[in-house]
């Protein structure tokens, strides 16, 4: 048995010895401001409270539910208003405790049981219990429920494929026993899918209660109104103590250049949703702070091999991207190489020696294109119209232009694109520019979603699963994901990326970006990495 | 002297008062050097405006551009000047479509009366009773983002103004003795519609369709700014704010040189508008 | 008064009809948007992990429960059997209620195009009536080609320009919104002045006017030079009218001429043209509002059409013509009032 829980001791003798040593406030607010669940955020300087924090989101169909998506700002209310058994602050990749205390997984890695806190109370006053975990995960592992809205999403729906039992020995007890082993477990659950949500108010509220969500965070929701905004109140019996802003208002603002005005003028407190292009201008002024964050998305091209049949082919255009183009002009400076392949540098995985399969070579390109045959051929690239997608592929459109490809292109609304993505049928088909954000840090999350060969990549995107011996992949990957010692399991890995890109190119990467985090300069102890991957924990933020 | 020869010889002396008074002679100006520039493009620049360098971004002064590069370093003198078809071809077109469905509509219903006119005005009212903006919108979206798109959207929405006015003066001169004569003659109804009654109303209809065409040029340039007309990388004008926007606070002039170009085209529309009206309906006028 | 009275009620019979023919095409614009909601809602929150097989089941589900599966002729029937209980029905994204929605954004938007409409009616009331009685002087040839440019802006850049200068660099004004977060506001009537004073809560009343100010004037300007022209051409032609000169040389005032005859007599053509503005205004509203993320029924409307959400689109699309279609036929009463002949017909 291994016990990885309580980290917060540790954390806590290091902070104290600390400001011992006269780094106290320095340090404490950069720890802080990573947002780690800390429990004594109290220490060294007393922050400012008070006041309103307004963050500008992507857009809002006021319905804040765990099972179900709307859109990536309704995914930030859920993540304020409620906790998880586990936690990533995104400082460390690792989990820690939550809402379970502590936990212990069985040698053979398929009984997961936590020990949950006890005096934990829900924004309706009742306490947590095993009884809440059990109702809120129900509704991620079985689509029967009865407060699920129609089509709910599900994203720990694959967790409860796999799961064997879910239990509550007591009411501060829960058992896991998976079929499979699963790794990853302890890091999904601290994924928006696994927020726990008060087992009263599902009884209350139905599937209606995405318009009324119930958790332990630390902000209640208040209001909210779709296509404009949510408001929350900071909640005073947060376990970890009432955060120092009164009130949390995520609204929508689309127009890329009333986010950064807005941003400018302080109607705007912070926002990820930063555009690339004004994140110089940003930098040279003194009322907003620009963070240097985490280059945590990947940004790449799927290619479909139904399409652009010939590896070489696929090979040279992958050989043809001028990438340093692609993150001066289309990222400003907000990107990196894929040095990693699939794997950014924020996660454990990463692994440098893998950059040789993103370089460029455009002779060496021009010549595969040749000897295929290729030359002139048409091939059609598309992107969605919004954020860094139409520039890129403009840039990549003169790319292969360069190669001796003619290139058709074409950009259409987001929505659009997204179901044109998922069509093989479509006339625009064979190249397409995407990108994949994590919500948990992995690699599984990575390129154990990108090579899955029955996957929406693998199969709808790139047809990878009809290529030979693709089917070894899904074998290859879960094996990968499980593998406990994180030294191995990142050779595993590169292993496979390599194999994958080498035997397969149904993926070139572009850049690993990021989703540019920007505040007003007043906002303080904000856990800026976290927002970068579209989390929202703001319970230390003050402004 | 018949109403014919008046209407006609009206329309012919017209021309003479034209471009009378600066702003009119500007305006009239103004216009034609637009046509020309979007018809001599080519020859006008020599970099490609679709295409650029990427060692000269964002950058102003940079030798062999004159008005400095965009955000993908191309030439943003070749993309002002090539940026101009789009949108003139937009507001010609359209404005053309307007015209043919407005004044057909309009003669149509004005001179047949009765049931035939209440259900062509009420289809042009049906059109009117939503704001023109979302109906274009409508249109174009719903069927794919583009010139033909465009062209029948505004053509589409533009038309019920335009018919109003030729319901009014068909209906008008369909009381003539020329049309009655005409009638009797034995002449058939659309050749009396298009020999007749049509020159006679074409003075004030032609000085209302150029109005109509600064409203179209408007409509041109917002909709590409929403990116609804041509698509990129083709230069266009309206697309260039929208895409210029984001370098408003350091590159400036990506915004206002084409939102510029845009303004002094559709006000020289107005004024040129102004002129014909002046000089083609003197009664409507002042 | 007969007359009146059927013309009246011949007006009103009009508006379900044309309200009828807007949704239906509505409905079917929507219908050919490429890109369906089922799909965005079904793998726009599956995980990086969930299976094709899996996506599509779920889109099927999806699909079923919005009815979408339907033929389009059952659609519209039940869309419009819906219609007839006012029924706008609720949003594919997690099934807010349509009305309820209309109900939060369309005072917002009235409150803007109100405001905006005031803006431009005192510009250019004020410009129309000095240019007409300073008519062929420099005053008159200024005011006029104000006039022209102002209504040929590229209304499209002016939001975004105004946000720069007075939110940015100046920093006279707020730039998104309709009120400040900051501030607790629970809406009653959901019109800001209304609960201002219902609510007997006047702190509410200038944070409002502040955020209010930059989207109405940008949505006001281009309307304003439009009226300068009419309000100067309809005023000349009073002018010239034999009362007038009558009631000059009976020694009336300049003003009092102004305010008794020649006012009144020009403000007919001119209501007609602000009916008729108004569309363009609401039409404006939907690019201003999004700009300025101010929460009406444009940004609803935009929202709608990004996420494919069909029942909001065609809510928002509805309440806008049935605005515009209200103040038209407010404008022709108000034309039966002003106009006395044509209560004699």
């Amino acid at each position: 048995m291994m016990e990885i829980g309580n980290h917060n001791v540790s954390r806590r003798t290091l902070l104290r010895g600390a400001s011992i040593l006269g780094m106290g406030a320095g340090l404490t607010g950069l720890l802080a401001a990573c947002g780690i669940a800390a429990e004594d955020d109290k220490s060294g300087d007393s922050p400012k409270t008070g006041g309103t924090l307004t963050l500008a989101i992507d857009g809002t169909s006021a319905v804040n539910d765990p099972a179900y998506y709307t859109t990536l700002g309704d995914w930030m209310v859920v993540d304020c208003v409620c906790r998880g058994l586990t936690f990533i602050s995104f400082e460390t990749n690792e989990p820690q405790a939550d809402l379970a205390e502590s936990w212990t997984i069985s040698d053979d890695q398929l009984t997961y049981t936590f020990k949950l806190r006890q005096g934990v109370t829900f924004h309706d006053g009742t306490t947590f219990t095993s009884a809440d975990v059990l109702a809120s995960l129900d509704r991620q592992f079985n689509d029967k429920n009865k407060t699920l809205l129609e089509g709910s999403s599900r994203p720990l729906k694959a967790m409860g494929e796999n799961l064997a039992a879910l239990t509550a020995p007591d009411d501060y007890t829960v058992v896991f026993k998976l079929k499979k082993a699963d790794r990853t477990l302890l890091g999904r659950l601290s994924d928006i899918g696994g927020r726990i949500i008060s087992k009263a108010a599902l009884e209350k509220y139905g599937s209606d209660i995405g318009k009324n969500l119930v958790g332990t965070g630390p902000f209640t929701f208040s209001a909210a109104t779709s296509g404009q905004s949510v408001t929350l109140e900071a909640f005073d019996k947060f376990r970890l103590g009432k955060p120092p802003i009164d009130r949390l208002v995520l609204q929508q603002v689309t127009d890329p250049s009333t986010i950064v005005s807005s941003l400018l003028s302080g109607d705007i407190g912070a926002t990820q949703f930063t555009p690339y292009s004004a994140l110089e201008q940003l930098k040279s002024d003194k009322s907003v702070t620009v963070y240097d964050t985490p280059k945590s998305f990947d940004a790449f091209m799927m290619m479909d091999v139904r399409r652009i049949p010939e590896l070489d082919v696929r090979k040279a255009i992958n050989l043809a991207i001028d990438r340093d183009s692609l993150i001066s002009q289309a990222f400003f400076g907000a990107a990196v190489k894929p040095d990693g392949y699939t794997i950014p540098p924020n996660q454990d995985a990463y692994d440098a020696t893998l950059a040789d399969i993103s370089t460029t070579n455009v002779e060496q390109a021009k010549a595969l294109i040749k000897s295929a045959g290729a030359t002139g051929r048409t091939v059609h690239l598309m992107a969605a119209s919004d954020s860094w997608h139409p520039k890129a592929a403009q840039i990549i459109a003169q790319n292969l232009t360069d190669i001796g490809l003619k290139v058709e292109t074409d950009s259409v609304d987001p929505a659009t694109y997204f179901n044109r993505l998922l069509n093989p049928d479509d006339e625009y088909h064979d190249l397409m520019i995407w990108e994949r954000n994590g919500y948990y840090p992995d690699a599984d999350d990575m390129i154990g979603s990108l090579a899955k060969p029955s996957g929406v990549y693998g199969d709808y995107i790139s047809g990878f699963t009809t290529l030979d011996g693709s089917a070894d992949y899904a074998d290859m990957l879960f094996e990968a994901k499980n593998i406990t010692d994180a030294t191995a399991r990142k050779t595993r890995y590169s292993e496979i990326q390599r194999a994958w890109a080498e035997k397969y190119m149904t993926l070139s990467m572009l850049v690993c970006a990021a989703n540019p985090v920007v505040s007003g300069a007043d906002v303080e102890n904000m856990n800026w990495r976290a927002l970068g991957n579209h989390r929202c924990y703001m319970e230390n933020a003050s402004v | 002297m018949s109403d014919l020869i008046g209407s006609r010889l009206r329309t012919a002396f017209a021309v003479r008062r034209l471009g009378r008074g600066p702003l009119a002679a500007a305006s009239w100006i103004v216009v034609a050097l637009f046509v020309l520039v979007a018809l001599a493009g080519p020859f006008l620049v020599s970099a490609d405006p679709a295409r650029g360098t990427a060692d000269a971004l964002l950058t102003l002064g940079a030798p062999g551009h004159l008005l400095g590069t965009d955000d993908l370093g191309r030439d943003e003198l070749a993309r002002m000047v090539y940026g101009a078809r789009p949108l003139l071809l937009v507001s010609f077109l359209a404005t053309a479509l307007a015209a043919v469905l407005g004044t057909g509509a309009g003669l149509v219903a004005g001179y047949a009366g009765g049931r035939t006119e209440w259900v062509v005005m009420r289809l042009m009212d049906l059109a009117l009773a939503f704001p023109s903006m979302l109906l274009i919108i409508l249109i174009v979206s719903a069927w794919q983002p583009g010139v033909g798109s465009l062209v029948t959207g505004i053509g589409i929405a533009l038309a019920p103004g335009l018919a109003r006015l030729a319901r009014a003066l068909a209906a008008r001169e369909a009381g003539r003795d020329y049309v009655l004569a005409a009638r009797l003659g034995g002449t058939r109804t659309p050749r009396v519609l298009v020999q007749e009654v049509l020159p006679n109303i074409a003075g004030p209809m032609l000085a209302q369709v150029v109005m109509t065409l600064s409203v179209a040029a408007g409509f041109a340039a917002g909709l590409s700014y929403l990116g609804l007309g041509i698509q990129p990388p083709t230069p266009d004008w309206g697309y260039m704010v929208q895409a210029g926007q984001e370098f408003l606070y350091t590159a400036p002039r990506l915004v206002v040189l084409p939102a510029a170009a845009t303004l002094i085209f559709v006000v020289a529309c107005n004024f040129v508008g102004d002129d014909l009206r002046d000089a083609l309906d003197p009664r409507s006028s002042r | 008064m007969r007359g009146t009275a059927w013309m009246i009620v011949k007006r009103l019979l009009s508006v379900p009809l044309v309200l009828l023919a807007l949704s239906t095409m509505v409905f079917i614009a929507m219908r050919l948007l490429p890109g369906s909601p089922a799909t965005t809602l079904a793998a726009g929150g599956a995980s990086g992990t969930a299976t094709a097989a899996e996506i599509a089941e779920n889109e099927a589900k999806i699909n079923a429960a919005f009815g979408l599966d339907q033929s389009l002729a059952h659609q519209y029937a039940s869309f419009l059997g819906d219609l007839v209980h006012l029924d706008l029905g609720s949003s594919f994204y997690g099934g807010n209620d349509i009305t309820g929605l209309l109900g939060d954004t369309l005072p917002a938007t009235i409150e803007l195009t109100v405001a905006a409409m005031l803006i431009a009616v005192l510009i250019g009331m004020v410009t129309g009536v000095v240019a007409a009685l300073r008519k062929d002087t420099w005053i008159d040839t200024t005011t006029r080609a104000i006039g022209t440019v102002s209504f040929s802006l590229p209304w499209f850049a002016l939001g975004v320009l105004s946000i720069v200068i007075f939110g940015v660099w100046l920093r006279w004004l707020p730039v998104i919104g309709r009120l400040p977060n900051a501030l607790d506001y629970h809406p009653f009537t959901n019109f800001v002045l209304l609960d201002a004073i219902l609510q007997n809560r006047p702190e509410l009343i200038w944070p409002w006017i502040e955020h209010l100010i930059l989207p109405a004037t940008t949505l006001a300007l281009s309307m304003a030079g439009f009226i300068t022209r009419i309000v100067r051409a309809s005023v000349l032609e009073v002018l010239g009218e034999d009362f007038v000169r009558t009631a000059r040389m009976k020694g009336l005032s300049g003003g009092a001429v102004l305010r008794r005859h020649v006012l009144r007599n020009s403000s007919l053509p001119i209501v007609t043209v602000l009916g008729l503005q108004f569309g363009s205004l609401l039409g404006g509203s939907v690019i201003t509002e999004t700009v300025f993320s101010y929460p009406g029924v444009g940004n609803l409307l935009v929202s709608g059409i990004v996420q494919r959400d069909y029942p909001i689109v065609q809510g928002a699309a509805l309440a806008i013509a049935l605005l515009f279609t209200l103040v038209n036929v407010v404008v022709d009463l108000l034309y039966l009032a002003l106009d006395p002949r044509l209560r004699k017909a």
